[in-house]
């Protein structure tokens, strides 16, 4: 959040080229300014934005804006706009923020201090259980990957934005944003689907209370949601929903004698389980997790266990993730851990660091390109990362949403679709074009009668967001 | 082994054992799993770190070395820093010249009292080689011959041991008492390694060989355990309940050693030969290897007498109704290869086994209701 806003003004295009200027930007009318309230409450055209400095700059005249505001639906044009006319200093978010009126005004409610609460270690169990399905990896690898591998998950993401806002609402728009990061610039496909995982990290948030994730996990209520509720309220004991499964009940019941009694009570339930139909999938994936995390608990050690299962149940590992950091939290509460401290993977704790780092908005960003602008360069480009130097080899950060951050390989001078003749990759981009400045002019009507402009993309769920 | 990386791991014991000053004579000395091959290491790195960098770390055999060398990674020890006694004496004598290629025919103790004698000989002769090296650090001292201990003293300037009375197999001499009487001792009380069931049989048969409990400072926090007593008609039964518990313990410890010893060469051929014409083949470590850089192979097999030192969270005893042919040191080296074990200790046997080893199974096994008098005599009426 920002504590106080020293200095801002409204810029039009034509004056753009001031605030790029090496020395004092004399055209422009700047104010001291007190805080959120008058920023938000100033009103512009499309063709303005408001340039917010955290410095004086008469004080430090080469000073770039640290935050420029766009009115609501025309930060994709922003975007477009200077990536063109500004190309000497592009990519400019990686030193500049573009933020819509709405984004700015939910900065203000930000986080001073990222925090998961409740949800810290299963957070973090998650992201790994995540990077567990998606890589098929081993559990071992998790000790030695680097922080990138995890934060280039969607579930990092997801939990990034429960941490470091109070009441984060665009959960569509995350998720489309991270799907559509990962197309723009080509990385591979992971076998676990953009919608499965949404839906599962969707659950667990809910289950903690803080925010609304409905529109994500299609439901209101669900045995699953219910039964993650009832686990964090209890510490990770076994939910009433599962113990109304037979088979589980049995093996549950066998999960507190030496490991080797554990594993064979596993087999057992996996030999035993009935086949479900896909509303259950969810909960049979849970159950699995769950069991599995119940041979060491607080730590991951025993993904191999679900590998045999896991395209029957390819949300085990993310649930078994989710299950070891309840029990790694509740171990440390109670200091029982079997070697006195965290038994999580140790780069448990540098996905935490990531996850609550904290947010000074008004400093330029920790990314190398902010979506909107990748959006842009992308409508050009086969892969939109092509030519954008980056703050270390071979791997780009990417800003989903003010904050809220994402990594992706950026060493592949290709997308997927990389046997596409270069031929066909400037149809693909001339229809992408089109279809963008059809986008663009469908908004534009609709505006005119009155009507809010939508997105340039449909969103990945339908939108069924209301009240618990 | 489960290696110390970080000072938050110690007890107030090692940590007394850690802050020792670099220079000075030590002995460490305390029950298995108490951790003295790792602060024996850490005392290392620590010398070599403090401008002493001429040290080295010794140990009895083969596979204790190759497990220590493989622990030493996860410090600063280089890996010829950690040496065998007999080769490092060796290698000293052919640096200068004296003969040691005539005692192929004697007994390994034979040979081990005469190289050290030739050491001391040679110091007699080179007084410069007297005090030549920083420190040397001396693991399972309890085993040294009376020899081996004097030329520790007499070639380094400083001298650390680390051992167990207990655990002691291989030599009559009291070497502890040796080195007791020139270096400072320090105890370690608790050990970490070793579950309570597993200590209540190493007790039983402890007690049988005159030996201290290692219950009573047992501060175990790892796994569930449990220890299992298989009696089986033939060996073929024992090697395969073996083979089938292996299996699982493989998924339910993954990445962690597990351990098979017999009494004799011949029993652990024997359960080698098995196990090579199982699926667990691949999992099998080669012969006196205590690990692979294939990280599937995970179970080392080996005779009783060759897992001194060593540690496993699973251990096996198969064919145990042969351990009666070790003759009078066996109960020392029953209660050696049971303290090897973590978390899970099974004992194979045709049911004759001897009646110490008796007694640690009825430790482990939940108290039976006492019988009533009338159910020992046959019923009326029945033949």
């Amino acid at each position: 959040m920002i504590e106080s806003v020293p200095y801002s003004a409204v810029v039009e295009r034509a004056d753009f080229g001031d605030l790029l200027a090496v020395g004092r930007p004399s055209q422009l009318r700047l104010r001291p300014v007190t805080g959120y309230a008058e920023i938000a409450s100033r009103r512009l055209r499309p063709t303005e934005v408001i340039a917010v400095w955290s410095k004086d700059i008469f004080e430090a005249p080469s000073h770039l804006p640290e935050m420029l505001v766009c009115e609501d639906g025309s930060a994709s044009d922003w975007a477009a706009w200077i990536t063109t006319y500004a190309a000497k200093i592009r990519p400019f978010t990686a030193y500049v923020r573009l933020l819509t009126r709405s984004e700015f005004e939910a900065t203000a409610s930000a986080r001073k201090e990222p925090s998961l609460g409740h949800l810290t270690w299963p957070g973090v169990g998650t992201v790994m259980g995540e990077v567990l399905a998606s890589s098929k990896i081993s559990d071992v690898a998790l000790e030695s990957l680097p922080a990138s591998s995890f934060m280039s998950t969607l579930s990092f993401a997801m939990f990034r934005a429960a941490a470091l806002y109070p009441e984060f609402r665009d959960w569509n728009q995350l998720v489309e944003s991270w799907d559509s990061v990962r197309r723009m610039t080509g990385q591979r496909s992971r076998p676990l689907d953009v919608g499965t995982v949404a839906r599962v990290v969707a659950i667990i948030i809910d289950a903690a209370g803080s925010h609304n994730t409905y529109e994500l996990s299609k439901s209101q209520e669900t045995p699953l949601r219910s039964a993650c509720r009832e686990m964090l309220r209890t510490g990770g004991r076994p939910p009433s929903v599962f113990m109304a499964f037979q088979a589980f009940e049995v093996a549950e019941a066998q999960m507190h004698g030496p490991r080797e009694q554990r594993v064979m009570a596993f087999v057992e339930f996996v030999r035993s389980v009935p086949a479900v139909s896909s509303q259950e999938e969810d909960l049979r994936a849970a159950m699995l997790g769950y069991l599995v995390s119940r041979i060491a608990p607080g730590s991951i050690q025993h993904a191999q266990l679900l590998e045999p299962i896991a395209a029957a149940a390819p949300t085990a590992s993310m649930w078994y993730g989710f299950f070891a950091g309840l029990a790694a939290d509740s171990r440390l509460d109670l200091s029982r851990s079997e070697s006195g401290g965290l038994e999580l993977p140790t780069s448990a704790r540098r996905i935490l660091r990531e996850l609550h780092r904290r947010e000074d908005f008004l400093s330029p960003p920790n990314c190398d390109i902010s979506f909107s602008e990748l959006v842009a360069i992308g409508r050009t480009r086969h892969n939109a990362l092509d030519g954008i130097p980056t703050g270390t080899s071979g791997g780009a950060i990417v800003e989903l949403a003010p904050g809220i951050y994402s990594t992706v390989n950026s060493s592949k001078s290709a997308p997927d679709e990389a046997d596409f003749s270069r031929k066909d990759a400037e149809v693909v981009s001339e229809i992408r074009s089109a279809l963008e400045r059809l986008t663009v002019a469908v908004g534009a009507l609709v505006e005119e009668k009155g009507g809010r402009r939508n997105g340039p993309q449909r969103p990945l769920f339908p939108s069924k967001r209301s009240k618990r | 082994m489960s290696w110390w990386l970080d000072i938050a791991d110690l007890d107030p014991d090692q940590k007394r054992a850690i802050g020792l000053p670099a220079k000075g004579n030590y002995l460490l000395v305390g029950p298995p799993g108490s951790g003295k091959t790792n602060l024996l290491l850490i005392r290392a790195e620590y010398l070599i770190r403090s401008d002493m960098p001429n040290v080295f770390v010794l140990m009895f055999n083969e596979a204790l070395h190759d497990f220590v060398v493989r622990g030493g990674v996860h410090y600063d020890v280089p890996r010829n820093k950690i040496r065998k006694m007999l080769s490092w004496e060796i290698v000293l004598l052919r640096e200068n010249a004296v003969e040691v290629d005539d005692l192929d025919d004697v007994s390994l103790v034979e040979k081990r009292r005469t190289i050290a004698k030739r050491v001391l000989a040679l110091i007699e002769s080179k007084p410069a080689l007297e005090g030549h090296v920083d420190c040397l650090l001396i693991d399972e001292a309890q085993d040294c011959l009376a020899e081996e201990v004097e030329v520790f003293f007499k070639c380094a300037k400083n001298v650390c041991f680390a051992g167990d009375s207990k655990q002691r197999i291989f030599s009559a001499d009291d070497a502890l008492g040796l080195v007791g009487a020139k270096a400072k001792k320090i105890e370690l009380k608790t050990h970490y390694r070793i579950s309570h069931e597993i200590c209540r049989a190493a007790d039983a048969v402890g007690a049988a060989a005159g030996l201290e409990s290692v219950g009573q400072n047992c501060n175990y926090k790892g796994p569930a355990s449990a220890v299992h007593f298989f009696q089986c008609s033939s060996d073929q039964g024992q090697m395969e309940a073996m083979e089938k518990t292996l299996k699982i313990q493989l998924a339910a410890y993954p990445g962690e050693l597990l351990g098979v010893a017999a009494p004799r060469k011949v029993d652990r051929d024997a359960i080698r030969g098995f196990l090579e014409s199982t699926s667990l083949v691949n999992n099998l470590l080669p012969h006196r290897e205590s690990g692979s850089d294939e990280a599937e192979r995970l179970i080392y097999i080996s005779h009783l007498q060759d897992i001194k030192g060593l540690e496993f969270r699973a251990m096996h005893l198969g064919l145990m109704q042969h351990l009666s042919r070790l003759g009078e040191n066996q109960k020392r080296i029953a209660y050696t290869a049971i303290t090897r074990a973590k978390t899970t200790l099974s004992i194979y046997s045709d049911g004759n086994i001897p009646g110490y080893l008796e007694k640690a199974r009825v430790a482990v096994e939940p108290p039976k209701s006492k019988p009533d008098l009338a159910d020992l005599f046959p019923k009326k009426g029945k033949k």
